[in-house]
């Protein structure tokens, strides 16, 4: 699945959702602050992209790829990113702002961090991961 | 008044019981769709017939059966409503029960069974059913509560810690999925002639009339107007966050 053509769609979810013009939403665009959305909206998007490709989307599915690279190092203590934690997001969430991936930054203060891109690169990464397990 | 419920697709728990039933018949009178989770297959027959025996058409009337402490088979079953009937207007948490107990001498899978069938369940199936009702920007979700959730009472402790989280519940997801257009509701019963309050009515019918405005017991019919009054988008498009007591004017 090319991101060019996930972008259409989530740019036409969020535009139903939260109704504004898709045409003004960037890719690097955060959610939260440039966007405007709330927890709630994120969730009515989500909603709206699990059934538009029928894939299971959850919010902490941005950072599973990041825990799932730490094998035994955790990634967050009580909440917050660890060091390493957030040497694992620097590399694999390269569309958020690294400025903002400092010390003591909590998986809540992360998903604010989260951008259009983000939820993109989450759709392609579950698409991928069905199409692995339908082929095997 | 026409409530405008005709063809709703209804979602109820606890319909197999004597307040849920009366609700589950006055949603059937108003021509709406009704889905009951049942658990006991003979006791939502027993339903089926009661309907039938009330004069009323049972053939919009549907029942899945769910343990509704398994959250898996609560996503089966509301996916399965969706799947048969395309979406869900109406969401009725009638599910419960209480027995009275001391509270000194509840063991702790007494705790977790009252939590569980009073609170817990109810949160499930709610998550559940917030996905189809935000995917149409619109639902009615009507929680039953007690009046035992804010008022004072001895063998009741943990029903109604647990009905008052349910008030609570009520209030904080209104809140959260208002702009979705979902309304969320409470009604709270008050003593009502059915099974589960015989023992409290047995035990003192007079004393507990006197302490009741209205001088008598509730019936489940009135406790059934109250819940489709909310589950209305016409009576109560204006209404979230809400709960009304229907107990009569109880006192104390």
């Amino acid at each position: 699945m090319q991101l060019e053509e996930v972008i259409v769609i989530v740019k036409e979810v969020i535009e139903k959702s939260i109704g504004i013009s898709k045409d003004s939403i960037a890719l690097d665009d955060t959610l939260f602050d440039k966007i405007g959305m709330d927890s709630i909206d994120l969730v009515d998007v989500l909603f709206e992209l699990e059934a538009h490709y029928d894939v299971e989307l959850k919010i902490s599915d941005f950072e599973t790829r990041a825990r799932e690279e730490m094998s035994n190092e955790p990634y967050e203590i009580n909440g917050v990113i660890t060091s390493k934690g957030l040497e694992v997001l620097r590399k694999y969430m390269t569309e958020l702002d690294p400025n903002k991936l400092v010390e003591g930054l909590t998986v809540h203060q992360l998903i604010k961090l989260l951008t259009v891109h983000s939820l993109c690169k989450i759709v392609i990464h579950k698409l991928e991961e069905k199409s692995k397990n339908t082929a095997n | 008044m026409n409530l405008g419920l005709k063809d709703k697709v209804v979602l109820i728990t606890g319909a197999t019981g004597e307040i849920g039933r009366q609700i589950a018949l006055d949603f059937l009178i108003e021509d709406s769709i009704v889905v009951c989770l049942y658990r006991n297959a003979e006791k939502f027959e027993a339903l089926k017939k009661w309907i039938e025996c009330e004069n009323c058409f049972s053939k919009k009337l549907y029942g899945i059966r769910c343990e509704l402490s398994e959250q898996k088979e609560i996503i089966d079953a509301v996916n399965e409503t969706v799947k048969q009937h395309n979406k869900i207007d109406v969401l009725v948490n009638c599910a419960g029960n209480a027995h009275e107990y001391p509270f000194a001498m509840m063991e702790e899978r007494h705790i977790d069974d009252m939590l569980n069938h009073n609170l817990k369940n109810t949160l499930l199936i709610t998550q559940a059913v917030l996905k189809p009702m935000f995917k149409m920007k619109s639902g009615s979700i009507v929680n039953i509560s007690s009046v035992a959730g804010s008022k004072a009472g001895r063998g009741i402790v943990v029903y109604s810690a647990a009905k008052a989280a349910i008030d609570s519940f009520t209030r904080t997801l209104a809140s959260e999925v208002g702009k979705k257009n979902i309304r969320v509701n409470c009604v709270r019963p008050g003593a009502v002639k059915t099974q589960m309050s015989k023992a409290l009515e047995d035990r003192a019918a007079e004393k507990l009339t006197d302490q009741i405005v209205l001088g008598r017991i509730g019936k489940p019919a009135e406790i059934a107007k109250a819940v489709l009054f909310l589950a209305s988008d016409i009576t109560a498009s204006y209404i979230t966050g809400a709960t009304i007591d229907v107990d009569g004017g109880l006192m104390f």
